[in-house]
């Protein structure tokens, strides 16, 4: 963001951003306004989300969903702020209330801060940080931290239970999703989101999620562990309704409430943009390979279309993940605790572990082997090339098509007929 | 944990997932099993109302027939958390008629639990299929199904009568809801808060039980018939499984009924009464056994 700016003080402005005296005047304004744009983006994200996992739900319950304010109900989620915004501001008595007040800060900045680095396209994101991925998992933190304090100072056994039980479920999670995020990373060989992407390719071959069976079995793992990070069904043990009432926000009302609300929404998003960009080729574009963009750059010419195509298929792939993690949600009932806690210990994490040191020593190898070739993406029709085809073939055209086949066939099955847009 | 069994779980887990996330997607694709709610005007303009679609068990807002209420206040009694209000008054134009005055249901506090409709004798009381009633004044809510204006009297049910002539169920209901943004009644409600009927005599009911006493003794079955019913609460709700107070009291003073502590709404002071009335009248003095010092309120089984 800053070589842009310099850029367009130098040839827009005329003046030379090192000597100019506003110079730091405009990174400020340009600062603030792409913090309003990110968060402004988080907020119209997760509240559309909300509305759309509703219809989501309702489909998948044979119920038709909110279909009431504006076109499909798709301004549900303003009625629903509004309603939030005008409702009275609750503190119990008994809580302890500056740290009440201040757990849903917590939240939203543990939220709101990972969009200074996720990226949106190519070129497109606030800054191209080059510990990217590591600044995601440490702000994310913040995110358990608000829930802790609102567990405890809310002074009520629910949202106690619910802070403890997301604390402990964080805190384990971490560690699988820590420990296999960096299997792309020794692929890439770096932290930066951007370079990870670039590393990758635009058609499905090229991602990691095809490349070795470290990435495949990884993609799976980072997935799960995140899905619990992110308190998502079949993990949302810190907020069970049935056993929590609300769990860590149970006290909570109003804008406060909404926060939280929020945030487990916009984490949708934060969740499935690291994924893409972690294994599914981030904002890489079908056509367009690393040569390609490579003379663009050295010539000044990466043109217009490329930013917004990138920026559109970035936003496909993780907007298709959300709708599966959605999907997920809705399909899974909730773990036990102890499910919770065996499944991260005695499944991820030694799985994460093997992972990791599998996929060192592959690198390792094929360095040694092939040198700084192994890291370029090989074009289709060369051995790696079909070699990674195959793969992508028999791991995820295979079960897709398969997997529609079971899906279509469930319909046939109770006699019923395939109307997917009646009655929407 | 066995190795193969550590594998199983993997399986199950990918097996589970793949199947229960092939039927969740399935139902993306079909048509929602539910029907689409037009909304009230809508509905109306076609004539399709929903109302008509719902089961006919459906447990929608409330409705008194009042042609057909005796003004027990059996279903008063009977809701647990008091949204019925019913006022019963004599009628000034002929005092020995009582007449009610207040017939309030408040369908906003209402948890449509239905207690209320099983001891209606006679069926006046019904849920009705109607749910539209979303007001932007609350106490709108409130339905009156007498207007205080227009007293009505209680109905006499014929003898022998096991049916009751009732209205199309609903209609009475749904035009007594009012528009969603109707401008509220004025508070307090008209007829709302004057004294309520008595229907015991006023005073000690101890003292009052011996003045019924004096009259009983020596009295014929006739007599001893009108003072036993005065002894009763007079709403002739049935509980006592008579259809009517009078009628129970006949049995009573005839001897075929041994049970005299059947009032429900009369309660122990009625018991007390009944007990002390027929002692008396047995021993030709007022006489207060024990008996009926501790006699209370027990249901006819
Ligand atoms: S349905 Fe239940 S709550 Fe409603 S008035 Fe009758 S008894 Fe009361
Ligand atoms: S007759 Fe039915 S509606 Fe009338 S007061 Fe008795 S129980 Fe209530
Ligand atoms: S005597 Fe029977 S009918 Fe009369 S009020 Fe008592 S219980 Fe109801």
């Amino acid at each position: 963001m800053r070589e842009f700016l310099d850029e367009i003080i130098r040839d827009r402005l005329g003046q030379d951003p090192a000597s100019w005296a506003l110079t730091q005047g405009v990174y400020l304004v340009a600062m603030m306004a792409a913090g309003i744009a990110l968060t402004t983006f988080g907020a119209l994200f997760a509240g559309l989300t909300s509305w759309w996992e509703r219809r989501i739900a309702a489909r998948m319950q044979s119920r038709v969903g909110p279909n009431r304010v504006g076109p499909q109900g798709i301004l549900q989620f303003l009625a629903d702020a509004l309603k939030l915004l005008v409702k009275e501001d609750l503190i119990s008595s008994a809580s302890d209330r500056w740290l009440f007040r201040a757990a849903p800060y917590f939240v939203v900045a543990g939220f709101a801060l990972t969009f200074v680095v996720l990226p949106f396209g190519y070129h497109l994101s606030a800054t191209r940080m080059n510990v990217g991925l590591f600044y995601v998992l440490s702000v994310t933190a913040l995110v358990v931290v608000g829930i802790l304090i609102s567990g405890w100072a809310s002074n009520s056994k629910w949202a106690l239970f619910g802070g403890i039980r997301a604390a402990a479920q964080v805190v384990s999670y971490e560690i699988p999703a820590g420990l296999v995020i960096l299997v792309p990373v020794l692929m890439a060989g770096s932290l930066n989101l951007h370079d990870i992407i670039r590393a990758q390719g635009g058609w499905p071959w090229d991602w990691y999620l095809f490349q070795t069976p470290m990435g495949y079995a990884g993609f799976f793992i980072l997935f799960v562990a995140l899905l619990a990070e992110g308190n998502r069904t079949p993990f949302d043990l810190p907020e069970a309704e049935s056993e929590l009432v609300s769990g860590y926000n149970t006290e909570y009302s109003g804008m406060r409430f909404a926060y939280f609300f929020l945030t487990e929404f916009g984490n949708l998003w934060v969740m499935s943009a690291v994924m893409t960009t972690c294994f599914l080729g981030g904002w890489q574009v079908p056509g367009v390979s690393a040569e390609n963009l490579a003379r663009w750059e050295a010539l000044h010419q990466v043109p217009g279309w490329f930013y917004l195509v990138s920026a559109a298929v970035f936003c496909a792939k993780t907007l298709l993940l959300a709708n599966v993690v959605i999907w997920i949600r809705w399909t899974f009932p909730r773990v036990r605790v102890d499910q919770m806690m065996s499944l991260c210990w005695k499944y991820l994490v030694p799985a994460a572990m093997a992972l990791v040191v599998l996929a060192a020593v592959t690198e390792l190898m094929s360095f040694e082997l092939f040198g700084e070739a192994a890291r370029v993406q090989a074009p289709l029709f060369s051995l790696r090339g079909l070699i990674h085809f195959a793969f992508f073939a028999a791991g995820g055209l295979v079960p897709a098509v398969l997997f529609f086949r079971k899906t279509f066939r469930n319909i046939s099955f109770v006699g019923d007929r395939v109307r997917p847009l009646s009655n929407w | 944990m066995p190795v193969s069994e550590y594998v199983g779980h993997i399986k199950d887990t990918v097996k589970s997932a793949w199947e229960g996330m092939s039927v969740t997607l399935s139902y993306m694709f079909r048509r929602p099993i539910t029907v689409q709610y037009a909304g009230p005007e809508l509905a109306e303009q076609s004539g399709d109302l929903i109302q008509h679609r719902l089961p006919s068990r459906y447990r929608g807002f409330l409705e008194v027939d009042t042609e057909i209420c005796t003004a027990c206040q059996a279903c008063e009694r009977a809701c647990p958390i008091a949204c019925i209000a019913i006022q019963i008054e004599k009628d000034p134009a002929s005092p020995k008629q009582r007449v009610m005055t207040r017939f309030d249901i408040d369908e906003a506090k209402c948890m449509y639990c239905g207690l209320c409709v099983e001891p209606c004798p006679t069926g006046a009381i019904q849920h009705t299929r109607e749910f539209e009633g979303a007001q932007r004044f609350l106490p709108n809510m409130v339905l009156r199904f007498v207007d205080p204006a227009k007293p009505v009297p209680p109905y006499k049910p014929p003898k022998g009568a096991t049916a009751y002539p009732r209205v199309m169920l609903g209609e009475i209901t749904r035009a007594l809801v009012k528009k969603w943004d109707s401008p509220p009644p004025e508070l307090p409600l008209a007829g709302v808060g004057k004294a309520p009927a008595k229907r015991k005599p006023e005073g000690d009911p101890r003292a009052a039980a011996m003045e019924l006493a004096k009259k009983a003794i020596g009295a014929d079955a006739k007599k001893l018939t009108g003072v036993l019913e005065e002894a009763q609460a007079g709403t002739d709700c049935g509980a006592c499984t008579y259809p009517t107070c009078r009628e129970y009291a006949e049995a009573m003073a005839s001897g075929q009924e041994k049970r005299l502590h059947m009032c429900e709404p009369g309660g122990a002071d009625s018991a007390r009464a009944t007990h002390i009335i027929m002692d008396s009248h047995k021993a030709g003095q007022v006489v207060v056994s024990p008996e009926a010092e501790k006699a209370t309120y027990e249901g006819p089984s």
